[in-house]
């Protein structure tokens, strides 16, 4: 919202040592946020009424005109662009060196070939509207040479951006007249009291009769008839303070009520009494399909949840939001309805979302407007309607539907209570003066005062009562913010030492994280939208997949089953810088299940690894090296006793020789795997490429293993080392296992190489320590156990190299 | 006898000045030292003289022969520390390489903020916490003050799920988790991912993260908020600041604040870092509402707190430099390597 300070010292004075800086701050820290502020006219004093003299041709262009025009002491020639002026009208003229902008100030200058001392100027060169059709034409009778700021002194003022959504919760502030209240709190200043002046009321009954259906969503409805319209343009100031606010002037009848609503904050709007049907008004729920073209151009189409305001005949006004195009105000009305309503906040709301229009009325209406204020409106809409129609009168008398004035409990608070939550010790005096100048009555409770326990009874404004003050809490802040929250003394809170709580899940989040860094893995996050294009490639399944109802782009339309998708686009973007890298994201996967009618939305914590390498002449080399990272990360998280495995169920993307699974306690609890070379391909991934998923909801719930202390060895270890010749899909593991189970001193199997011979066969290199824990092994005992690992190795097919 | 001797030492002296390595040194002990070397046939030549000029040979010999000795051991280290400092000057390294580099990986802009902070959290005695990313209305709405039709709905543009189900707009869902699960005196911080239906550009995206906090006990005040937070941003800042409260509206407190902290570069002057306003806003906070301990289970009549809430994203962001908030979910490698050194390692 847009504030006009000059609008706001109508009502209150501001101390003139105040500067702009200060008052934005005292505003800031007092009341609410302060996103910008604009001066406006502070170049007026130094630009002049000028008369025009002569105009001619320029002799360059077909465009422009020579404009000579009389200063008042002397004359000077223009250049100018607009032709919409003549001889002996008066216009703004501004000299070398104004400042029309921030990057513009007037300097001679040659256009085309002749020059040009000055500027004749546009009203949005001035900032009295946005209207660059032509020069601005001032009054005929405006003197030449006096400056425009003895003309419109109001122009010169200071507009401030308030922050919408910091007034959200303050329905009085949507208007000058709240701020000029909260001002007058800050700096100890008298109010002027908003107190229109009635006309005579016409007598007899009000001028249409207006039947309310649906009283609970209409707490108010305050209408007067008003005859003598004569439509025209608004007075200079009143236009010109709706465009600084950001209103764009129409009429004086609409004028009327868009300026009631910006200073008070209660939205007015004006009936063409003529195109009302009958003599009656209903307000009630539309009927679903009723349409509305609306003024400001769309047609708004009902559902029976909307509240509308009907003629006898057709709806003409959506409550609270917009009017009719039907029954508007136009240049031939000379006979209007004048409404001031008081609507339900939830009602407004929810039509203003279903016909798709936010309205500075509905905006409004949606806070919880303050019901008293509708006879204000009214009588203060009709005192500026007088001022361009002299003959205004009433028709009928004033029509005022309010079953259930307000009723304002006071709200029972202590001034201790106040100070221990401010954690300050203000006195009752105190307190009771800041609440006053805030407009709260303050009397102090019939209970009695022990200690420094002052019971007091405060009752709200009705202005700030609708929704904004309602408890205790409430009163503090308002305590708190006048006084200034700056002027608290901050306070350490008192602590009990308690037992502490660590949390192992962040525990374990930790130690992988700092563990795969400190393994060269680069951490990414992803995220968790995505579509289902995306996941069908990975073969993810649709069933259970959690859709956003309201998605704001395709790429985002459902939460991901499946951290797959996403994170190998990202290892396909960093193989664009180089191919050698690990990448890992610790995420989530969602999904629902459905039984028994009931929708269980499950959130699953996994973990997703990758590791490019370049195209390397050993099969796997990818694989091997991220399965090393992995075992290096279960050593830190003291994870021990699981095994791997080849997977039996493949999925397509997956390397069908080349993948194994993660098995502990008989749960699979992740894979690791290559991508088939098809998939590699069509997703254009290049070098070699290893991707590991790790279910971190089943590692964080297995049993840790736990270091302990074993004696030294006390007799020494033998090496012997063998090359066996096996056929290729012979394992490692199986050689060790065989050589393990031989004798109870084979300590310790180690791989030392291998390489592929012909017919499918490879040489596999192992090295065996044999230790005895009772003596040192003696040279035949040594002997014999050679013998039997050769036999063990025969026994089982194989055969040494 | 005397003049052999001389003889035998000359000789030696000569030898041993012409020998260049151990080799020779050892040649030279075995000649004159050795079971058939020069003194052993000095030896034979004894058992001709009488026992008096016996013992006199025989001590002048072994006079000789210990200080011969002598000369070849101190030659012979002489010369192995000689050959040991002739092969050190023939080794050499070239420092400016580095061929067994070890890279270290990265972490996430992010998880590096939200690990300070949690540091500093866990340090002065808060619990860490987490919760769903989908949620119900209850959680992410009433229960924080925000009942249907609440104009601060608009505030946050939710994303919803067809069965009713939203993704979570603020991690103040896990204060009232945390409430339920706890008795106060309870201080609790959560973090983590919160979504909200924005279009993205540089500064907003559809998911990013924050980190949510409370202090629950009797009496708690607007005073220890102050305190708190400016503790909590010297520590984050490593140098003293200022802080300020300014009224702020967010439902689920009373009073709400926004907090500001003087701008570390011109100490609340105005300058181009702070937009000219001197203060930097940090987060949103205030005393926690009694409908929002009534939510968590917790008796407002005994019970108060303060609660606030920080962007993660626009920390990092701050921190590191960051110009688009796009990047954290989307940046390459040469984005990640940012956030580590490069393993050529020191200039």
């Amino acid at each position: 919202m847009k504030l006009s300070i000059n609008w706001v010292k109508e009502f209150v004075s501001i101390p003139t040592n105040i500067t702009p800086d200060e008052l934005v701050a005292a505003i800031t820290l007092s009341t609410c946020e302060v996103e910008g502020q604009e001066f406006y006219g502070s170049n007026l004093s130094q630009i002049t009424v000028a008369e025009v003299v002569k105009i001619e041709q320029h002799p360059q262009a077909d465009k422009l005109s020579l404009v000579t025009v009389n200063k008042g002491t002397e004359e000077e020639q223009v250049v100018c662009g607009a032709n919409n002026f003549k001889i002996a009208d008066k216009v703004a003229f501004a000299g070398l060196g104004v400042k029309i902008s921030e990057d513009f100030t007037i300097s001679k200058a040659k256009i085309r070939g002749v020059e040009s001392c000055g500027m004749l100027c546009a009203e949005d060169e001035l900032g009295f509207s946005d209207d660059h059709d032509g020069l601005m034409i001032l009054d005929t009778d405006a003197i030449v040479g006096m400056p425009l700021s003895e003309i419109y002194p109001d122009h010169m003022d200071l507009v401030l951006e308030i922050d919408n959504k910091s007034i959200t919760h303050r329905p009085d502030l949507w208007g000058h007249y709240g701020f000029a209240r909260e001002i007058a709190a800050i700096y100890h200043q008298e109010l002027e009291p908003y107190s229109p002046k009635p006309l005579a009321i016409g007598s007899g009954e009000p001028a249409l009769e207006v039947e309310i259906l649906n009283s609970e969503l209409t707490p108010r409805y305050t209408g007067l008839g008003l005859n003598g319209i004569q439509i025209g343009p608004s007075p200079k100031m009143i236009q010109h303070r709706l465009f600084r606010v950001g209103l764009r002037p129409i009429n004086n009848a609409v004028d009327v009520t868009n300026y009631v609503m910006v200073e008070l904050g209660e939205p007015m709007h004006a009936f063409d009494r003529a195109t009302i049907a009958g003599s009656k008004l209903v307000i009630g729920l539309a009927k679903v399909g009723e349409k509305l073209e609306t003024l400001v151009g769309k047609t708004a189409e009902f559902t029976a949840n909307d509240l509308i305001i009907s003629d006898t005949k057709k709806p003409i006004v959506v409550a609270g939001v917009v009017g009719g195009l039907n029954s508007g105000v136009t240049d031939a009305t000379t006979e209007i309805f004048l409404e001031a309503a008081n609507w339900e906040p939830v009602s407004v709301r929810k039509t203003s979302v279903q016909i798709g229009l936010r309205t500075d009325s509905s905006q409004r209406f949606e806070k919880s407007l303050d019901a008293e204020l509708t006879v204000p409106a009214i009588w203060r809409a009709v005192e500026l309607l007088k001022e361009t129609c002299p003959d205004l009168t009433t028709t009928g008398g004033l029509f005022d539907h309010y079953p259930e004035p307000a009723q304002i409990p006071p709200i029972e608070i202590s001034t201790n209570f106040i100070n221990r939550r401010l954690g300050t010790d203000l006195s009752p005096e105190k307190i009771t003066d800041i609440l006053t100048r805030l407009e709260f009555k303050v009397s102090a409770s019939a209970e009695s005062v022990t200690g420094s326990v002052y019971p007091l009874k405060v009752t709200p404004p009705s202005f700030r009562a609708t929704k904004d003050i309602k408890i205790p809490e409430d009163l503090v802040e308002e305590v708190g913010r006048i006084y200034g929250y700056t002027n608290i003394t901050p306070q350490s809170p008192k602590f009990a030492i308690v037992r502490p709580t660590v949390n192992p899940w962040i525990q374990m989040e930790r130690t992988i994280q700092s563990n795969l860094v400190d393994q060269g893995l680069f951490e990414i996050y992803c995220y968790p939208l995505t579509d289902e294009q995306k996941e069908s490639k990975f073969g993810c399944n649709p069933k259970g997949v959690m859709r956003l109802l309201n998605p704001v782009s395709d790429t985002h339309k459902q939460m991901r089953t499946s951290m797959l998708p996403h994170f190998v686009e990202r290892v396909y973007n960093c193989q664009k810088d180089a191919l050698g890298f690990g990448l890992f994201e610790i995420g989530r996967v969602y999904n629902k299940i459905e039984s028994e009618g009931k929708t269980t939305v499950v959130e699953k914590n996994h973990m997703i690894l990758a590791i490019s390498t370049e195209k390397s002449k050993e099969v796997g080399s990818a694989f091997y090296q991220l399965k090393a990272t992995l075992i290096s990360l279960f050593n830190g998280l003291q994870l021990d006793g699981y095994s791997l495995a080849p997977k039996v169920n493949l999925e397509s993307f997956q390397h069908k020789n080349i993948q194994a699974e993660f098995l502990k306690e008989d749960q699979s609890f992740g894979e690791l795997y290559q991508f088939s070379p098809a998939f590699a391909a069509s997703a254009n991934l290049k070098g070699e490429v290893a991707i590991a998923k790790i279910d971190l909801d089943k590692l964080f719930k297995f049993d840790k293993s736990e270091y302990r202390y074993s004696e030294p060895f006390k007799y020494p270890a033998v090496h012997f080392e063998l090359s066996i010749v096996v056929p290729k899909q012979v394992t490692f593991g199986q050689i060790k296992a065989e050589l393990e189970g031989a004798s109870s001193k084979v300590q310790f199997i180690s791989f030392v190489g291998v390489f592929a011979l012909e017919n499918d066969q490879k040489s596999l290199s192992v090295q065996i320590e044999f230790r005895d824990h009772e003596k040192t092994l003696d040279p035949e005992e040594i002997k014999n156990l050679q013998d039997l690992m050769i036999a063990t190795i025969e026994k089982s097919g194989f055969h040494l190299r | 006898m005397k003049d052999t001797l001389n003889q035998i030492e000359n000789d030696f002296k000569e030898l041993l000045s012409k020998a260049a390595d151990s080799k020779a040194i050892e040649d030279i002990k075995i000649a004159f030292l050795g079971k058939k070397g020069k003194f052993s046939g000095l030896m034979q030549n004894l058992r001709t003289l009488s026992n008096e000029a016996k013992a006199e040979a025989g001590k002048e010999i072994n006079i000789l022969k210990g200080m011969l000795s002598t000369k070849i051991e101190s030659h012979l280290n002489n010369l192995k520390v000689a050959e040991q400092e002739a092969k050190m000057d023939g080794e050499w390294v070239d420092i400016s390489l580095n061929p067994k580099a070890k890279t270290l990986g990265a972490y996430h802009p992010v998880t590096l903020t939200q690990r300070r902070l949690e540091s500093i959290f866990t340090a002065m005695g808060f619990q860490i916490l987490d919760g769903p990313h989908i949620e119900t209305e209850f959680y992410n709405f009433e229960a924080l003050n925000i009942p249907k039709h609440h104009p601060a709905r608009d505030m946050q543009d939710t994303f919803y799920f067809e069965d009713g189900h939203l993704l979570r707009t603020q991690t103040s869902t896990i204060q009232i988790r945390g409430m339920e699960n706890l008795t106060p005196p309870l201080r609790i911080i959560g973090s983590g991912k919160v979504f909200r239906s924005e279009r993205a550009d540089a500064s907003h995206d559809s998911c990013f993260h924050q980190l949510e906090g409370m202090m629950v006990d009797e009496d708690i005040s607007v005073a220890h908020l102050l305190h708190f937070s400016k503790a909590m941003f010297s520590e984050l800042f490593g140098e003293e600041v200022k802080v300020r409260l300014r009224p702020g509206y967010f439902p689920f407190v009373e009073p709400g604040f926004e907090i500001e902290m003087a701008c570390l570069i011109c100490k609340g002057k105005g300058c181009s870092v702070c937009k000219r306003v001197g203060w930097l806003e940090l987060m949103g906070c205030g005393l926690v509402h009694p409908q929002v301990l009534k939510a968590g289970g917790i008796d407002s009549n005994k019970y108060s707190g303060f609660a606030f809430g920080i962007g993660l994203d626009r920390l990092a962001m701050m921190k590191y430099g960051i110009s688009d908030i796009r990047e954290l979910h989307n940046g390459g490698l040469d984005f990640l390597k940012d956030f580590t050194l490069p393993s050529e390692g020191a200039k």
